[in-house]
């Protein structure tokens, strides 16, 4: 039984590898908001399509991940001597979060340039004056400092919000359009343009109708037609809720410009200062217009134009496509501009009602990851590539993971299914940054129950059994590992305490299926030894459980895992080059190359180990590497290996520890039992 | 770890340097012998005591100082002739460094008086390069404010000083209604003093996170213009933290000295008592783990779900009285009017249901979270009497008897960027019975506001003191939008 797990395993593992080999995007994020993706040419990918700024005649871009502390993907091109740099990076405004795609165009040579940048969109976007919607939602915010080359319709929206169809709920018979409105969410006025001959003039019917409020008071509006003085109406005070109603204006072209202009604006003072519009018709000069007639729908057809507002029919000023910016560029000259994007199901903020000034989405992000980072072990490392990936593993874990009623779990991407070896990874990849009660959150799926609906197909059951997963069909000795390694990384009892019925249980099933038969794999021994652990920190001695440890343990001498290769991973190496725990011996500098110990080396404090919080520095000072350790005072560590790397090709051919002349074992090790407190070693090379 | 720990962990250390026959030996040998218990600390477990103190921000705030004025001797002219320089530009920096000691600002202080174009750009370029919080200007001559709209311009929220003598209306009637300025003409330097609590204030907020208890997601955001992180937890996060903790001498001690210092206690039992009390130190440990600042919860949805044997109202109070926000029923925009009252004014604000007291033309400001430090942290409290929390009878619930005759200003943040502001005074106190509905219920005549059934918002924040005006520098300078009751009934 046992033998033909570990081959599903092998299989599961070879698998998982591809796929990690295959990913060629970066992914950004906020904390529990989801991730999006940047594809390495630059497109960055939204739930709503994607969107991608191109430098005109530049072949090929370069694409970067950066975790500084904020996940940020930099992409550069250039075209001649213009250079294109974007930036893109999750801002977590409230409520719901923002990607921002910063750009910076600049002219390398002494002389002027011009440059063409392409904001490519997704098929049925309709960009307005200031945003682009799609699929009724405002999904990007463009530059107010440039303007796109683009041609105009005969009517549409240039400014306003969001369409919402069905909101309204007009009472009594009237035009269906009553039932849709454009909302301009945060104060945004309501804009459309109509082109009209010069100077001309139309009666302009608008129509409202208040579903939201049924106070007055609470929402008015101020409806601008040109050519008439503003108007100011309170659709509940007039008319009452649900009621639908028009208001007739005799409008006219005033500044001659070939088209009328119509919005509706928000009250300054009002309480509720969201802008909306249910209905516009426009009539000849020489229509009599009974408003009464207007409401019941039977002048529609007459009407020059009827605009159902939010509906189906209603359209964007400009013609659909992508926007083409032209750049004139002064020699050396930078144009920077930021784009925003929806992100996560929700809206860009208003560009009009926002006031994010530049630099205050960067540095929203940057609060947030750093408050993140900072509950984390220092972990210092002069390997940029290495360390981008450790802060990126760890990052990961948190942007992306399901939940429901503090339960959670960590998924490849939003909506991604159950995995235990990425649950299992993650926790660990948490756990050995220190970051404790994250790895608690996802955890808990493993020991508290009832889960919440969504997870409860995963929750141990009453015999004590995780239920298996189809990409690892071990999951017993997974989740009795991932429990115990966070009980001794984190040392937590109490946690411990509540999570020693689960592992008691689980522990007790699978010695009872071991029993049946098999010879055990190395991850189940892990497994057990893990759930002794926990068992023993939260005061129970377990001695069915090491038992059991003990018989397999003489049977395995290997304690490889053939877990497959997940994201966390990325975290876990580097922490494991550095400082890496068995249970048993407390390794160092393993995974360690020279490159890393040169100025200014090494810097790690309080690293979580199962021997308790352990602090490194190491670094290469002309011919001499030290080594510093804080270790858990006392005897507290069992065995300890320092691993020397070579440096120029040589290895170390002396070393002292505390000041004393010490032995290197294969001339690349040195080792120590039962060891606390500071440690300092020196190695020679030649 | 002691010097001699040290040296005998060095020694042991050293001793236990090993062949690779004798360490594989010893290390297979240990292979499950782990004694984790003595090996690990507990990490978040009840007994950790948390100072209340210690959940308010406390930000690095940097402020530049310049004198501006021309090149004395003076000869006619404002300030004038007998205008002792020397003496009031030291008197008016002394006075400033005292009030930067006690609010922990550091001053970036120019070197010498600004008398000249050239000492002006130099300054605005330190300004735009150093990026301070913001900027004080004391003003010592009437010809310097165009320097001091060109200090403004910098972009680094400016606060003008203007002794009387160093300007006329004119000099200020266009400059002193501009966004990030905030110019104080007169000769009252606590002004001064609270424009620079402002400052302090703003950075208190850039540096505060809220925890948001409601719901069932987890997720973080920011708040534009203040730059407050707003975090969201499930709700049942703090009922299974609440359940964990245990009655700890802490929340014996909290028991004691909240009884001790009441006028009286009517309705609560010794169990309520224990119960707010572990509340109230399960919010700060829930805090301290979410490095937040503030919190709002959904209490009374706890409360009515019967999930929590006590809402949260006294851990409330007593978190308002130390500078803390605890807000109520995950209202995040009450919750940040409740730290603006706390980050700009050091008072505890009053969370309300507004109810129209038509036939007095009132405003009862009613809820069952209220602070006794009205006066300020630092001033006498005032009386309270403890109740249980009105709508459930359980727990809880401070009722503070409020001043008559004290004027108060009622803030209410109805978005990131935008507040209502009015003022009132009190009349005085409602009790329950005979009236149902809340603890704390206080009567508010409103200035301004002619009809009470007219006045903006729900869950206003009540506050000791008329602040209109520094409520509405403060939204000058960083750029929220004022919004007021209608003076007026408008059919």
């Amino acid at each position: 039984m046992y033998r033909q797990m570990r081959a599903v395993v092998a299989a599961v593992a070879l698998t998982a590898s591809c796929a990690l080999a295959q990913h060629s995007a970066y992914v950004v994020g906020s904390p529990d908001a989801g991730t999006t993706t940047v594809a390495a040419d630059g497109a960055v990918q939204e739930n709503w399509g994607q969107v991608r700024l191109v430098l005109e005649g530049a072949p090929a871009a370069t694409c970067a991940l950066s975790v500084d502390p904020v996940p940020t993907v930099t992409v550069s091109s250039s075209a001649g001597a213009v250079t294109l740099t974007t930036e893109v990076f999750r801002a977590p405004v409230w409520p719901s979060g923002v990607d921002v795609l910063t750009a910076r165009v600049r002219n390398t040579a002494e002389s002027p340039r011009t440059a063409a940048v392409v904001l490519a969109l997704p098929e049925g976007a309709e960009a307005g004056e200031r945003t682009v919607a799609a699929g009724g939602r405002n999904v990007l915010a463009l530059p107010a400092s440039l303007t796109p080359k683009r041609k105009g319709r005969d009517w549409g929206w240039t400014a306003g919000g969001q369409a919402l169809p069905g909101w309204a709920k007009p009472q009594g018979p009237g035009d269906p359009a009553f039932r849709s409105i454009r909302a301009g969410m945060g104060g945004v006025p309501i804009t459309y343009l109509f082109a009209v001959p010069p100077r001309g003039g139309r009666k302009v019917v608008l129509g409202l109708c208040e579903s939201h409020w049924a106070e007055a008071g609470q929402r008015p509006l101020l409806l601008n037609v040109e050519g008439v003085a503003p108007e100011q109406v309170d659709p509940v005070a007039a008319w009452g809720q649900h009621q639908p109603a028009c208001l007739l204006f005799d409008g006219r072209d005033a500044d001659g410009d070939g088209f009328l202009r119509v919005s509706v604006d928000p009250v300054e003072a009002a309480p509720d200062r969201n802008t909306i519009l249910n209905v516009i018709w426009l009539f000849t000069p020489d229509k009599a217009i009974d408003t009464a007639e207007v409401l019941a729908g039977r002048l529609t057809a007459a009407a020059e134009r009827s605009v159902d507002v939010g509906g189906q029919r209603d359209q964007s000023f400009y013609e659909g496509g992508d926007l083409r910016y032209e750049l004139s560029l002064k020699p050396n000259e930078e144009v920077r501009f930021d784009l925003l994007l929806a992100c996560s199901g929700g809206a860009v903020p208003s560009p009009e009602a926002a006031a994010w000034p530049a630099g205050a989405l960067r540095k929203a992000a940057t609060d947030v990851w750093r408050d993140f980072f900072a509950q984390a072990a220092k972990l210092s490392v002069p390997a940029p590539g290495r360390l981008t990936a450790y802060r990126c593993a760890l990052a990961r874990t948190v942007m992306a993971r399901a939940q429901a009623e503090a339960f959670y779990y960590p998924v490849e991407a939003p909506g991604g299914a159950f995995s235990p070896v990425l649950a299992s990874r993650a926790a660990y990849a948490l756990d050995l940054a220190g970051l404790h009660l994250e790895a608690e959150r996802l955890v808990r799926l493993y020991w508290d129950k009832p889960a919440p609906k969504p997870f409860q197909g995963l929750s141990q059951t009453d015999a004590g059994e995780w239920p298996v997963q189809t990409d690892w069909p071990d999951t017993q000795a997974l989740a009795l590992l991932t429990l115990g390694r966070h009980a001794v990384l984190s040392g937590d009892a109490g946690w411990a305490r509540r999570a020693a019925p689960a592992v008691r249980a689980g522990a007790k099933w699978l010695i009872a299926k071991l029993e049946e038969g098999g010879e055990g794999s190395p991850l189940q021994t892990q497994g057990l030894r893990a759930a002794g652990q926990l068992l023993r920190l939260a005061g129970d001695d377990a001695v069915p459980v090491w038992a059991k440890v003990h018989a397999l343990s003489e049977t395995q001498q290997s304690q490889h895992s053939l877990l497959p290769r997940t994201y966390p991973d990325g975290a876990i190496s580097l922490r494991e080059a550095l400082v890496a725990d068995d249970g048993q011996t407390l390794t160092v500098l393993r995974g360690a190359s020279e490159n890393w110990l040169r100025s200014p080396g090494i810097v790690c404090e309080g690293l979580p180990t199962s021997f308790g919080p352990v602090s490194l520095q190491a670094a290469l000072s002309g011919d001499t590497l030290r080594v510093s350790l804080q270790l858990p005072a006392g005897a507290a560590v069992q065995a300890l290996t320092v691993h020397l790397p070579e440096v120029g090709g040589r290895r170390p051919d002396r070393a002292t520890l505390q000041g004393k002349s010490a032995g290197i074992e294969d001339g690349s090790a040195v080792q120590m039992l039962n060891v606390g407190g500071k440690v300092v070693l020196e190695a020679k090379y030649p | 770890m002691t010097s001699h720990d040290s040296a005998s962990a060095e020694q042991n250390a050293c001793c236990n340097c090993l062949s690779r026959r004798r360490f594989l030996q010893v290390s297979s040998a240990g292979a499950v012998g782990l004694t984790l218990a003595d090996q690990v600390g507990h990490a978040g477990e009840p007994e950790d005591r948390i100072a209340a103190a210690t959940l308010r921000p406390d930000p690095h705030v940097r402020v530049a100082v310049a004198v501006l004025r021309v090149k004395p001797p003076y000869w006619l002219g404002w300030p004038g002739t007998s205008y002792d320089v020397e003496g009031w530009r030291e008197k008016y920096l002394q006075e400033t460094r005292r009030t930067a000691a006690e609010q922990h600002l550091r001053l970036e202080v120019a070197d010498a008086p600004l008398e000249d174009d050239a000492a002006v750009n130099a300054f605005v370029e330190n300004l735009k390069a150093d990026a301070p919080d913001g900027v004080l200007v004391i003003l010592q001559h009437l010809g310097v404010w165009s320097w001091a709209e060109r200090i403004a311009a910098a972009g680094v929220p400016t606060i003008v000083f203007s002794p009387i003598g160093t300007s006329f209306t004119g000099h200020i009637a266009r400059f002193s209604w501009q966004q990030g300025v905030y110019v104080l003409s007169g000769l009252d330097f606590s002004a001064v003093e609270q424009a620079l609590r402002m400052v302090r204030a703003k950075r208190m907020f850039e540096e505060s996170r809220v925890l948001v208890v409601s719901g069932n997601q987890r997720a973080e955001s920011v708040l534009e213009c203040l730059g407050t992180k707003v975090r969201t937890i499930p709700r049942r996060v703090f009922q299974e933290w609440f359940e964990r903790q245990p009655v700890t001498p802490e929340v014996r001690e909290v028991v004691a000295r909240v009884k001790k210092a009441a006028a009286k206690v009517v309705e609560p039992t010794d169990r309520d008592f224990l119960n707010a009390a572990r509340a109230y130190v399960t919010a700060k440990r829930l805090m301290k783990a979410e490095q937040a600042n503030a919190l709002s919860m959904d209490c009374l949805g706890m409360v009515s779900a019967r999930v929590m044997p006590t809402p949260p109202c006294l851990a409330w109070s007593l978190l308002q009285d130390q500078g803390v926000t605890g807000g109520c029923e995950a209202d995040l925009f009450a919750a940040v009017s409740l730290m603006f009252s706390s980050y700009v004014f050091d008072k505890p604000g009053f969370i309300n249901d507004p109810v129209a007291d038509t036939a007095r033309n009132e405003l009862v400001a009613a809820h069952c979270v209220c602070g006794t430090r009205l006066n300020g942290f630092d001033k006498p409290a005032e009386p309270f009497i403890l109740r249980t929390h009105s709508e459930s009878d359980v727990g809880v619930s401070i009722q503070t008897l409020w001043r008559a005759g004290q004027p108060v200003t009622l803030v209410r943040f109805q978005n990131p960027t935008q507040l209502i502001l009015d003022t009132g005074t009190v009349t005085g106190n409602v009790d329950t019975p005979p009236a149902g509905g809340c603890r704390t219920s206080v009567r508010i005549r409103m200035d301004r506001v002619d009809d009470a059934r007219d006045v903006l918002g729900f869950h206003q924040v009540v506050f000791y003191g008329n602040h209109r005006r520094e409520v509405e520098a403060f939204c000058q300078l960083y750029g929220l939008k004022v919004v007021h009751s209608p003076e007026r009934h408008v059919a």
